[in-house]
């Protein structure tokens, strides 16, 4: 046990020793004999990325590649794909008998939504959807009309209003747009686009 | 590692010369009092310690600025001493015959622990081999870790614990003997 505590002693009063003190000028001469580093590009830039801060560039790193990769996976799951099915809308609230089919396409493939609004339901703002055709990649929708003369205009991705560009005759809205202009014939399934 | 020194050495590697003022100042003293006790002599230790910052900078690429600086700095220090006294054909101040061919009971009349004051152990110390002393010193008066103890003097953990041990119980042996001597 007195070994022991002479050890200790003995380690204490190492500690406790007095240094000499170098002289005061000694920085400065070690200083004055350096000259500053110059460092490649490269090797600077390894250097800075690994400098301790506290945020450094490598730690953020991980969590921009993390971020990426999430944004990557999750991009599937937002986006929207177009409804693939060619349906039909029903526009009147009638029976069958002396309304007309019209098909209406737009070669918009680009687009995310594509509806119709026309004279045919007093363009109403809910306009009619219109379908994604991935076969032929056009949008497209049958509509049930009776005999008669309507303008209409596509709304691409809910502000852009387009004409049909299958449309012969246009008439401008009074607004800044074009409507197109749909005639539909007397039940004998034919429509004419003027 | 000491404070911040990781960020300093990447700014003097970047070529910030006065960021090494941080370090010359943190480390001159230890670094003159290794040369004093290795010479002897003043001259000598401000050269050899002006000497041993100016060939760290020198070398501070091939030092890896996680690593704590001052072992690595140490071990450069004890090198440059070496060849120093080498080239000067002169010993370093090593201990006398009597270190090796005494052996007492210290404890004849009292713990040796009451008797023994600072100056003694410094004189002691210094009748030590520089390996012994320099690890003594180290652990106990620099406050370095055993590993980085190891890492300066170049040695295995185990080999510097036991060199840290071995070196207390020298140092006993002959503070011990001192007081024996002058007793008589």
């Amino acid at each position: 046990m007195n070994d022991e505590k002479d050890l200790s002693r003995i380690a204490g009063l190492i500690a406790d020793i007095r240094y000499e003190e170098p002289p005061g000028s000694l920085t400065e001469r070690v200083l004055g004999s350096l000259k500053p580093k110059k460092p490649t590009f490269f090797k600077w830039l390894w250097w800075w990325l690994r400098t301790p801060m506290p945020v450094t560039p490598l730690k953020l790193l991980p969590a921009g590649i993390l971020a990426m990769a999430i944004f990557i996976l999750t991009m599937p799951l937002l986006w929207r794909a177009p409804p693939e099915r060619i349906v039909t809308q029903r526009i009147n609230e009638v029976t069958d008998q002396g309304l007309n089919t019209v098909m209406l396409t737009l070669d918009r493939p680009d687009a995310m939504e594509v509806e119709v609004i026309g004279s045919f339901n007093d363009w109403s703002q809910d306009g009619v959807r219109m379908i994604w055709d991935k076969d032929r990649r056009l949008w497209v929708l049958a509509l049930h009309l009776r005999r008669g003369s309507y303008e209409y205009a596509f709304r691409v991705n809910g502000r852009e209003i387009v004409a049909d560009p299958k449309a012969i005759l246009h008439r401008d809205d009074g607004f800044g747009h074009r409507n197109s202009i749909l005639r539909v014939g007397n039940g004998n399934g034919k429509e004419t686009r003027i | 590692m000491a404070s911040g020194e990781e960020t300093l050495v990447y700014e003097i590697l970047s070529g910030d010369v006065n960021a090494y003022a941080v370090l010359v100042k943190r480390y001159q003293k230890p670094v003159f009092n290794l040369m004093l006790r290795m010479t002897g002599s003043e001259q000598d230790a401000i050269d050899l310690t002006q000497e041993t910052f100016v060939r760290a900078y020198e070398k501070l690429e091939k030092f890896d600025p996680s690593a704590p600086f001052f072992p690595w700095l140490y071990t450069m220090g004890l090198n440059l001493a070496r060849d120093f006294l080498r080239r000067a054909k002169r010993s370093p101040i090593e201990p006398g015959d009597s270190e090796n061919s005494f052996i007492m009971e210290v404890d004849q009349d009292g713990r040796l622990a009451d008797q023994i004051d600072i100056q003694q152990v410094q004189e002691g110390l210094q009748l030590l081999s520089v390996d012994y002393r320099e690890a003594l010193l180290l652990r106990f008066h620099e406050g370095l870790s055993v590993s980085e103890v190891a890492q300066a003097l170049g040695l295995s953990l185990s080999g510097a614990k036991m060199r840290i041990h071995r070196g207390l119980l020298k140092l006993r042996q002959l503070l011990g003997k001192q007081r024996t001597m002058n007793r008589v």
